[in-house]
């Protein structure tokens, strides 16, 4: 329609001087419909405001609810409004959100949808990106895309049930059969003094109430500090199956993760992985705490975690062996056991740090790994698909 | 269940779409007709045909809809050469009739003579010259429905072909079917503008009287709104097509407010437009002539201003040595007033108003459509980014935006310190309300005497002697004496004004009129000898 307007100028111009002034009320009609929906295409969109709300943060299989709220803020109404949310197909649940619909004068549009996620991630919602135009589509629509917004999804977490670590700190919350780790803090009972009984043992009260020498029993118990070392490294892992295992491997991190919370034990968690978060490079190395909400910290990890080319493992492990105690634990997930690592493991048993390792995938030498690992003491767990994880640990 | 209403719901309302498609280009070739018909009547009397407008109105619903049904139907019109030789045909002897019958009203011919000529020679007898007008008249308008329809049914909805264009077997191009109507609007309606700028003209050949401005313009208005309401109507049809090829859910309401924003888009035009103005009162010859004797009238006055004060120093200079000429060689340059009156004083003021408001309209909106047309171009954009005189008017264009806004803060600079000082005025207009002295003077001596001490207080506090709650007039007066040793000498009359107060403020004792007299003398000499003490050290200082 453009293509008139110099023809048309031309004609304002041929009727000013032929002084047919009555004319110009129809060119400045055709000319004003031009100006006019020019400068509405243009404005309809800056006024618009867009806000999204839901819960940034959800567990897999869970409804996450969405609302999408469109606000007008201008005086002038938006005739047509295209809205195309751009959604991770793994989040998807029906069909995208593409809407159009009319605002009026300050009016405030709430579109809801719901997502089920189906993998664990760091998941944009969006972009948005809105269209818009004039009622005789004399331009162009105009688009706009609003910034997206992040979604976690924590991993998959699976009970395991059977599953037991070794260590060697003394004093802590998990029971022992060792009597060695007598926790002088839990006591157990009392008996009858017997000979070879320590004299701190005795408890004077009992004692001087039975009138016959009393000894408190203990109860042995250790402390469980874990550090998960979690492999990404794309040579870790047999490639058919990278995708599958490197999620396996994910998922039985955040499930070590969750039995060290459940059992009140202090939880790091490492990793070789790239975090989007942070740039794509490694995510800090979190120190062995307690609490659900450094449990939280390692589920933001996990679900953001990506494998790939990353650096190797062994660095990794030789980093964490500074930041661990005497009598920690150290849990290696990893989809190969290299030599070198091997040998990197069984340096930290030296050191006292008591070193197992979760082998997941289907390597075809595990049964000679298996042997290595036995020969060296080290704990070594398989676990194939993600139900195996509930029951690791069974001999 | 509910996607299939969702499918459907797009396909609701294309029959009333399709009927007031048809409506609308039915309206805007009638309006056409309208002028066909006034033109035909002033350039050729015996055309006859008043009622042109509705036989268009008529022929153009009629022939949409036999396309419509062509397209709909195609077995039934399966010959379609036949058909249109048959529509042809029709016009023809429709044509015919209506000549004859015209013929008649005028009482050239009776329509038996008419048919017992044309046995004679039929082609001249029957093609006669009225004849062939009239069906030019009706043919233009059937050609125009014709080019009208095509693309027409490129645009309606058709459920079962969009369900099959979605799959990809069919493909209808429905941009380049509204791009045709889209030319064939504007090139009938600038036709249209065309003639009556060139009816409405001052040239000689043409009749200005013979039709009116008003339906003139009023012709040309609907023709526009039922213009681009029929494109808006198109455009949505297109935009929904594309929705629906994208799987895109589309608001139910959507039809509804598209009609009424539509009509609320063109109607706001059409309320804007009416109120601009299209009346050129004065001539561009005229109003040049104008504004250059009003510069010439104004730059004399100026400079009789301005050289008024030297010849009358020059004359003062003439009389002071003696010479009798001075009224004769040292005159003043009296201001032209003679060019003037017969300008302005011929020209009404209103008019050049109007004109100089016509002329910044005009411009203003053909400046507007040119940036449009420029930025709509991204070619033409970057094409004048280069040229010179472009970069020129662009660089004065942001001289004068640049300079609009620093006038603008200037400006609202200037009025808000105006305001504050307005503010300022009425502050201290308010805090001119009768001082504690005044009101003192109108009080019993007690009252009087502790008003007066009050008013000392608050004069010191605004000097910078500030009084503390807690201190009593004693330690007041101590505290004065103390910090203020300069005044030392009118020690006793600050003991003085001290007692006085308390004699007022706290004891029974009648006090009488001499010494709230007293009090305020005490009080005057207090306030003297304290402005005083801050000239002393500037005397000391100017001292040599």
């Amino acid at each position: 329609m453009t293509d008139y307007l110099p023809f048309i100028i031309f004609l304002m111009i041929l009727a000013v001087f032929l002084r047919a002034e009555s004319a110009l009320t129809v060119i400045y009609m055709v000319v004003g419909t031009f100006i006019m929906g020019f400068w509405w295409n243009n404005r309809a969109l800056r006024h618009v405001e867009i806000s999204r709300k839901y819960v940034s943060h959800a567990f897999l299989g869970d409804k996450i609810a969405v609302l999408l709220e469109i606000k007008n803020k201008s005086i002038l109404p938006i005739l047509w409004l295209e809205i195309h949310e751009g959604l991770p197909v793994d989040l998807r649940a029906g069909s995208g959100v593409k809407q159009v619909f009319s605002l009026s004068i300050r009016e405030v549009k709430e579109i809801r949808y719901e997502l089920i996620p189906r993998k664990r991630g760091y998941y944009p919602l969006g972009p948005l990106v809105v269209s818009s135009g004039d009622p005789l589509g004399l331009m162009q629509p105009t688009q706009k895309e609003y910034p997206s917004s992040p979604l976690t999804v924590y991993p998959q977490i699976v009970p395991m049930e059977s599953f037991r670590l070794p260590s060697r700190s003394p004093f802590g919350t998990i029971k022992h059969p060792n009597p060695i780790f007598e926790d002088p803090s839990r006591i157990l009972g009392k008996r009858d003094f017997q000979i070879g009984d320590s004299i701190r043992h005795i408890d004077w009260k009992s004692t001087a109430v039975t009138g016959q020498l009393q000894v408190k029993l203990y109860e042995a118990s250790i402390s469980l500090e874990v550090a998960i070392v979690l492999d990404l490294d794309r040579d870790s892992y047999d490639i058919k199956n990278f995708y599958k295992d490197t999620e396996l491997a994910v998922t039985a991190a955040a499930s070590v993760a969750a039995w060290g919370k459940r059992h009140r034990q202090p939880v790091g968690m490492m990793t070789n992985g790239a975090d989007p978060q942070q740039g794509g490079r490694m995510p800090p190395i979190l120190q062995t705490k307690k609490g659900t909400g450094h449990f939280i910290q390692i589920l933001e990890i996990l679900a953001r975690i990506q494998p790939g080319d990353n650096l190797p493992i062994e660095p990794l492990i030789q980093a964490a062996l500074a930041e661990l105690s005497w009598g920690a634990t150290l849990v290696l997930i990893s989809g190969t056991l290299q030599d070198s690592t091997l040998n990197l493991l069984h340096q930290t048993k030296k050191r006292g740090i008591n070193p197992a390792m979760i082998f997941t995938g289907q390597s075809a030498n595990y049964r000679s790994l298996k042997i290595m690992a036995d020969y060296y003491k080290i704990r070594l767990f398989k676990a194939a698909y993600p139900h195996d994880l509930k029951t690791i640990g069974i001999a | 269940m509910n996607d299939k209403a969702k499918i459907d719901q797009p396909f609701q309302s294309k029959h009333i779409q399709m009927t007031l498609n048809i409506l609308m280009i039915s309206v805007m070739l009638t309006c056409l007709a309208v002028i066909i018909e006034k033109m035909m009547q002033v350039v050729y009397p015996m055309w006859g045909m008043y009622w042109f407008p509705v036989l268009t109105f008529l022929l153009t619903a009629l022939t949409l809809l036999i396309r419509r049904a062509q397209r709909k139907t195609p077995r039934a019109f399966s010959n379609r050469t036949i058909f249109i030789l048959t529509e042809i045909i029709l016009i023809i002897l429709i044509t015919k009739a209506i000549s004859m019958l015209v013929m008649v009203v005028f009482g050239y011919l009776s329509i038996w003579q008419e048919i017992t000529s044309w046995p004679q020679n039929f082609l001249e007898n029957f093609f006669n010259i009225d004849f062939l007008l009239r069906a030019s008249g009706i043919f233009l308008i059937w050609l125009l429905t014709w080019l009208f329809s095509a693309p027409l049914n490129k645009l309606e909805e058709d459920h079962a072909l969009m369900e099959q264009e979605k799959l990809g077997y069919t493909f209808t191009d429905r941009y380049d079917a509204r791009r045709k109507l889209i030319h064939l609007i504007f090139n009938i309606g600038i036709l249209m503008i065309i003639l009556m700028v060139l009816w409405k003209s001052n040239l000689p050949w043409f009749d200005e009287e013979s039709i009116s401005t008003r339906s003139f313009l009023l012709v040309l208005l609907i023709y526009f709104f039922t213009a681009y309401l029929f494109l808006a109507l198109n455009q949505y049809a297109i935009m929904k097509a594309r929705w629906f090829f994208s799987d895109i859910e589309v608001n139910p309401e959507l039809a509804k407010h598209w009609l009424f924003y539509s009509l609320f888009f063109i109607l706001f035009v059409i309320l804007v437009i009416v109120f601009l103005p299209t009346n050129l009162p004065l001539g561009i010859s005229t109003i040049a002539d104008w504004l250059s004797e009003a510069i010439l009238y104004i730059s004399s006055i100026l400079f009789s201003i301005l050289t008024f004060p030297i010849f009358l120093i020059l004359a003062l200079i003439s009389r002071l040595f003696g010479r009798g000429t001075i009224e004769e060689s040292f005159q003043p340059v009296q201001p032209r007033t003679d060019i003037l009156p017969q300008v302005i004083g011929s020209t009404p003021w209103l008019d050049v108003v109007q004109t100089i408001i016509f002329w910044l309209v005009f411009f203003g909106v053909v400046i507007s459509a040119i940036t449009f047309f420029i930025k709509n171009r991204p070619n033409l954009n970057h094409l004048t980014s280069d040229l010179k005189l472009f970069a020129l008017i662009k660089e004065f264009w942001h001289w004068l935006i640049r300079s609009l806004k620093e006038a603008k803060s200037a400006s609202s600079e200037t009025i808000q310190k105006g305001l504050e000082n307005f503010q300022t005025f009425l502050r201290n207009q308010k805090r001119k309300l009768p001082s504690l002295i005044d009101l003192a003077k109108r009080l019993p001596p007690r009252q009087a005497v502790i008003v007066i001490y009050i008013d000392w207080i608050l004069w010191n506090r605004q000097n910078g002697f500030i009084r503390k709650e807690s201190q009593t007039p004693y330690e007041y007066a101590q505290a004065y004496a103390q910090q203020l040793p300069e005044i030392a000498a009118q020690e006793e009359s600050l003991s003085a004004l001290t007692d006085v107060f308390i004699q007022a403020r706290y004891s029974r004792r009648p006090i009488l009129k001499e010494q709230a007299q007293q009090a305020q003398n005490l009080s005057k000499q207090l306030k003297k000898s304290f402005t005083l003490k801050d000239d002393l050290p500037n005397l000391k200082e100017s001292q040599p």
